[in-house]
């Protein structure tokens, strides 16, 4: 057995990162498509306020995180639909009020935890709980994703189309909606908010680079999202690398190289067409 | 001839100011109907609200007797203005679009079969787009996007089929094509059809109904044999009622330049 | 203009939510309250400070904390009221050795020409960041550990956790007393007997500490930041930090290996986590390794029900050697 697989945190590492790459890509691949390529930026941050409240009235804070997390999604997906052709607005909108509504409620609280080592987890620490999360809400995205794969193309392709044939718009965005908001706050929770709001983005646009279809996009940003976040832990065990910013960069690495690759590859069509 | 759709005593506007006054107008089944009038007169807007994306102030619009309450269950196959622009940066095939299409068919939550995949070729082949079939949509030229999206729209049969502005940015042959491609329809499977364009000399060969949005007031018109009708000259021995629409002074003097 | 009723409510909300917002934040304010009248008026940053100053002061002076407790001390700067509060003070207390980067700019910036700034650890041999690590262990993490913490704090060089040994410990209350002497001339006799008992308690800690410890020498510890340099210099201990002097950094995962290895070479039982930060990266190690956990205080924050309930210097650092003791057993 490879060293990396002698440690059980290696194991649950490379285990939890792979179960949350895949439905991350799949996710980030509808919201990208939907201009909302900043949910999991805005949604990680505006998290921080749930974690205030929760302080300050005395609930749990995972708690609190993930109920702002569900009502700043909420919030984007409602905005987004009142501004039309900026609806990447409403990110921004939601981002700045989270963030704002943190800095003005953490002024009340007298608590004295590390705001942030609670709220944001690591990669290499894991605790069985969150790993045992992360599969049971792994197993309901999937499910969620490909039962409802022809709707989210249909919707991100074309709302007012998808809605005049008869696709439930309002629940499909709504499910998907509050899904984002569940996986972000669990997994800014268990692998660090970096990881999470860079995934949901960065391998959709790599995949875009290259692919040929819809399906293959989806395929492959799971290809680029995985790929990432095995390498970069692997990177981090034998090279004492930052798992999240490695995880992060490898991923901005096959950014450029599909890019590249799509590029040479229209060069030469177009030199074959011609 | 049953009525297909029905426009009755309908106004709008978004403001307290209405864009669309007392509009009246039915179209039957079987009719080839031509929107057409100046820039700003409310034409999308119209479209709008026959699709259901909004609701009328004032009246009610129904289509095969069902009062328009929602987008969803109107039924209507639709094909938006520069459809293909917003097509150009989804990376998706031509196959896969013109699957979407199939929607209604396939249902909720379920999985296409062969048949469908049969269906979307026979769309795709009725539009002469089969060879691109696994094609991005973005790599095509406009006038073969918008092919694209209309075989989305007919993969699905739809009854009535409206289409806003389907000549706009796209080349002449493409135009032809559409056109003949609607006439087909028109004619051999007797769907309904509402167009809004400016290119009346192109459609209203085809068309065997024009209502004109124009300033202050909009006529209706009914062509009985299909010949080229200059809307803005023409006055009708049919004299059927008129239709007003307010507020089309503003504006479009500037788009007449 | 029509009288609109939207925007009556709108303007109606505007000055009520501006004027409670007020009203809270100036419920809030801190500083020296009316009790403070005739007495020293100290600010003090950390906790170690604040309950420093109080034991050496007694009743004869009001000591404020300016840092929360929780707050990570490096990347804390001044509210308005906290700039208010110096210059109202007389004496400022800070740790120094780079525990506070900002204080320089602050004082430079306060423009109280009476407020006296004492840097507590300047009578401390400080120990050099790179000291402070287990040189045979964690060979090749000092560089990489000095260079992020001239990166994102500027202290670098020096380990600031200088009161986590009790003569150290001493030693900044005695500086305390000093300024408080120069200060407040008319009650000095008062500042030199609460330097006596305070001495006396200290030394009784470090012989408890020595005594209890004695076994132990040459033992390792695996604490989450390594702030225990000066305890473990005293008391013969050896280190290993989970992550580096200061708390914020994420470990890698082969720096959790080397840890996990070490665990287990050692036969170390115990690993130790700080309250006031999350514990799972002490707990996955623990896990691993198959050893349990334990609270160790840095007592650079102490949370406010601690200190409410009257905890101090003392009682942390007798349960710190509880703890320590244990995890040898």
């Amino acid at each position: 057995m490879p060293l990396i697989l002698q440690y059980e945190y290696m194991q649950r590492a490379l285990f939890v990162g792979l179960l949350l790459s895949v439905i991350v890509a799949c996710l980030g691949t509808v919201m990208v498509h939907k201009r909302l390529s900043l949910i999991g930026d805005a949604l990680s941050h505006s998290s921080l306020a749930g974690v205030a409240l929760g302080l300050l009235l005395g609930f749990n804070p995972i708690v609190g995180a993930m109920a702002i997390c569900i009502v700043s999604a909420l919030s984007i997906e409602a905005i987004r639909k009142k501004l039309g052709n900026h609806s990447e607005l409403a990110v921004a909108i939601v981002m700045s009020t989270g963030i704002g509504l943190a800095g003005v409620l953490s002024g009340f609280v007298k608590s004295s935890a590390d705001f942030n080592s609670f709220l944001f987890g690591s990669i290499v620490a894991i605790s069985s709980f969150e790993a045992r999360l992360v599969m049971i809400l792994s197993v309901i995205v999937l499910l969620a994703f490909v039962l409802l794969y022809k709707e989210l193309f249909y919707i991100s392709f074309d709302e007012q189309a998808a809605a005049i044939s008869g696709v439930p718009v309002g629940f499909v965005n709504a499910v998907f909606t509050i899904l984002t908001a569940v996986t972000v706050s669990i997994a800014a929770r268990t692998v660090g908010a970096l990881i999470i709001s860079s995934l949901l983005v960065v391998p959709v646009a790599a995949a875009m680079g290259i692919a040929k279809s819809y399906k293959t996009t989806v395929l492959w940003a799971i290809f680029v999202s995985t790929v990432s976040t095995i390498g970069g832990l692997v990177l981090s065990f034998y090279f004492g690398l930052k798992p999240g910013g490695t995880i992060v960069l490898l991923s901005v690495v096959f950014f450029l190289l599909f890019r590249v690759i799509g590029y040479l590859r229209e060069k030469h069509s177009v030199k074959k067409g011609a | 001839m049953t009525k297909v759709i029905e426009v009755e005593n309908m106004s709008f506007g978004y403001t307290r100011d209405m864009i669309l006054e007392n509009v009246d107008f039915t179209v039957e089944e079987g009719d080839f109907a031509v929107v057409i009038g100046d820039n700003g007169v409310g034409k999308s807007t119209m479209v709008k609200l026959l699709l259901g994306a909004i609701h009328p102030t004032k009246g009610r619009i129904s289509i095969e007797g069902k009062t328009v309450t929602s987008l969803s269950g109107s039924g209507i196959g639709y094909l938006p203005q520069n459809g293909g622009n917003r097509a150009a940066a989804f990376p998706a095939t031509c196959e896969e679009i013109v699957m979407s299409g199939l929607y209604k068919k396939i249902g909720f939550m379920r999985f296409p079969g062969k048949a469908h995949k049969e269906k979307a070729e026979a769309a795709l082949s009725s539009v002469g787009m089969l060879d691109k079939k696994k094609e991005l949509i973005g790599n095509l030229s406009g006038g073969q996007q918008q092919r694209i999206m209309l075989a989305r729209v007919l993969a699905g049969d739809p009854k009535i089929l409206i289409l806003d502005e389907p000549t706009v940015g796209v080349d002449a042959e493409s135009v032809d094509r559409l056109l003949h491609i609607l006439h087909h329809l028109n004619i051999e499977k007797k769907v309904t059809i509402l167009m809004v364009t400016h290119d009346v000399e192109k459609v209203g060969p085809y068309a065997n109904r024009v209502l004109c949005l124009s300033e202050g007031a909009c006529r209706e018109e009914l062509l009985p044999d299909a010949q080229i009708v200059h809307a803005h000259s023409h006055s009708h021995p049919h004299g059927v009622e008129h239709i007003h629409c307010a507020n089309c002074e503003h504006g479009h003097g500037k788009e007449a330049k | 203009m029509k009288f609109s009723l939207k925007r009556f409510i709108s303007s109606v909300l505007a000055v009520s939510f501006t004027v409670g917002t007020a009203g809270l934040l100036c419920s809030c304010r801190r500083g020296f309250g009316a009790d403070a009248e005739g007495k020293v008026k100290v600010v003090a940053t950390i906790f170690p400070m604040y309950d420093f100053a109080q034991k050496i002061g007694g009743d004869k002076v009001a000591v404020k904390m300016l840092i929360p407790a929780g707050t990570e001390p490096h990347e804390w700067e001044p509210s308005t009221n906290d700039m208010l509060m110096l210059e109202e003070a007389d004496l400022f207390v800070y740790n120094g050795a780079g525990m506070e980067p900002w204080a320089e700019d602050v004082l430079g910036s306060v423009k109280n020409k009476d407020l006296v700034a004492l840097e507590a650890s300047k009578d401390v041999t400080l120990l050099k960041t790179a000291e402070v690590h287990d040189m045979e262990d964690v060979h090749d993490h000092e560089e990489e550990h000095d260079e992020e913490e001239h990166e994102h704090h500027h202290h670098g060089e020096y380990d600031p956790h200088v009161w986590l040994s009790p003569k150290n410990a001493e030693a900044e209350m005695e500086a305390i007393a000093e300024a408080l002497i120069a200060i407040d001339e008319a009650n000095a006799d008062i500042y030199r007997k609460n330097l006596e008992d305070a001495k006396k308690q200290c030394e009784d800690l470090d012989s408890a500490f020595r005594e209890a410890l004695k076994p132990y020498e040459g033992g390792h510890i695996v604490v989450a930041h390594e702030a225990y340099g000066y305890l473990c210099r005293e008391y013969g201990l050896k280190q290993i930090g989970i992550e580096g002097v200061s708390a914020d950094q994420e470990p890698d995962a082969a720096r959790m290996r080397e840890i996990i290895d070490k665990v287990n070479e050692y036969g170390i039982k115990c690993i130790f986590f700080e309250e006031l930060v999350d514990p799972k990266v002490a707990q996955t190690i623990a896990d691993e390794a198959g050893c349990k956990t334990q609270a160790l205080s840095p007592l650079d924050g102490l949370s406010k029900e601690d200190i409410d309930s009257g905890r101090d210097y003392f009682s942390v650092m007798q349960d710190n050697l509880k703890a320590l003791v244990a995890a040898f057993e």
